[in-house]
């Protein structure tokens, strides 16, 4: 006799210890009374025992279990490592990603406050990426017409000694040019009319002799009398 | 089992008593499940790693639960992924073993063979209720589904278990006679 799904499911849940004491004392009275049941069960009973045979063979013995203690105890190790390294790691590259970025506002801020370009200041002046010499100027400098586009010159105010020129018309446009002793020019001027350029050019003519004469002793301060 | 650096961390004693108690019982369901496949050894080790990385989120008071559903889950995860690795068969017998060693490796061949043909959850199923004898709804709790599933699932291994013997238990049962 083949027993039912339903029959072989209950004796396995009963061979499993998972009846309820209730189904278990009603199958344990089917039991009493069917002998092909225990019949089944006890063919249940044999596969379950050659299985628990299976597990039993699958158990390690000491030295395995040993290996594989030892062997997690190595992964936890280098893992352990690691996890240190990369928490060393994860400081020294914020300790240079802030000094990097303290460097870089620093340079930022330095080149904000350094002086730069601006139109009002009076000595700054434009420079012509192509120079013509046009004359020379009175204190030697040369008087030169500008073309093409203009670039910033350096401060002309730490330049040292600077020849003065005469004024030069170019196009609209009237330019002073400031040239050193070598005749290399230092800075352009722009003014819109011929008149500021020649009031600019007296003004710092008379500045360079003043300067010329208190460097030769002939000024004498007011105060030096007493 | 030495312990890593950091003895300060209480879990880690905690979890260094655990691997002790309970790695026996860990690779035998390692074996049971991924068979041949992949490497039982592995599977423990990765599952046990995985719950010392987390290991301040688990309760290890009671952690056999908790290390078996971890292996259970690394085996069946290993299976999934597709490997090319045969692993040699060194798993020696310990005690309480049938008289004839002849017998009894034949019995266990074959079982073994037969249990290695079924789908990864039958095995994963079996091997925690007859060998762990934990109760239907644990083993749903471990294995992620419902009670009826492994009962469905159980039922099914043993039937398919019992169709896959039958000429060896037959054959057996007439030597016996």
């Amino acid at each position: 006799m083949i027993p039912s799904e339903q029959n072989l499911e209950e004796l396995q849940a009963y061979l499993d210890d998972q009846l309820t004491p209730d189904q278990r004392a009603a199958l344990d009275q089917r039991l009493a009374n069917d002998p092909v049941l225990v019949e089944v069960l006890d063919a249940l009973h044999a596969d379950r025992a050659d299985r628990a045979a299976l597990w039993r063979s699958l158990e390690p013995n000491e030295s395995q279990i040993q290996h594989l203690i030892d062997s997690i105890d190595q992964r936890i190790r280098r893992e352990s490592v690691w996890q240190k390294r990369a928490s060393a790691l994860r400081w020294v590259s914020a300790a240079a990603a802030s000094v990097l970025l303290g460097l870089g506002i620093g340079w930022f801020a330095h080149q904000a406050s350094a002086p730069g370009p601006t139109h009002d200041s009076h000595w700054l002046a434009k420079t012509p990426t192509s120079v013509q010499e046009v004359g020379t100027g009175p204190g030697g400098g040369s008087v030169v017409r500008s073309t093409g586009d203009a670039r910033s010159l350096p401060h002309i105010q730490n330049t040292g000694p600077a020849n003065m020129v005469s004024p030069a018309e170019t196009g609209g446009e009237i330019r002073v040019a400031l040239t050193d002793e070598s005749g290399n020019v230092l800075a352009v001027q722009p003014f819109d009319s011929i008149e500021r350029a020649r009031a600019f050019t007296n003004d710092l003519q008379q500045w360079q002799q003043r300067q010329r004469q208190a460097q030769d002793g002939a000024l004498r301060l007011v105060g030096d009398r007493f | 089992m030495n312990g890593p650096p950091d003895k300060l961390d209480p879990t880690i004693a905690l979890f260094e008593q655990a691997v002790q108690d309970h790695s026996r019982r860990l690779l035998t369901i390692a074996r049971a499940i991924v068979g041949y496949r992949a490497s039982p050894e592995d599977v423990v080790q990765q599952a046990l790693l995985n719950l010392y990385r987390h290991r301040h989120r688990y309760d290890w008071r009671e952690p056999g639960g908790l290390m078996r559903r971890t292996v259970v889950n690394e085996a069946l995860r290993i299976l999934r992924t597709p490997r090319m690795v045969m692993m040699a068969e060194d798993h020696p017998g310990n005690g309480d073993e049938p008289a004839d060693p002849i017998v009894r490796d034949e019995t266990v061949q074959a079982v073994r063979s037969a249990i290695d043909k079924l789908p990864e959850h039958f095995r994963a199923a079996l091997v925690l209720c007859e060998y762990e004898n934990m109760s239907y709804n644990e083993i749903a709790q471990a294995l992620n589904c419902s009670v009826p599933q492994v009962k469905t699932w159980l039922f099914r291994a043993r039937t398919r278990l019992a169709e896959m013997l039958r000429g060896y238990v037959d054959g057996k049962r007439k030597r016996k006679d």
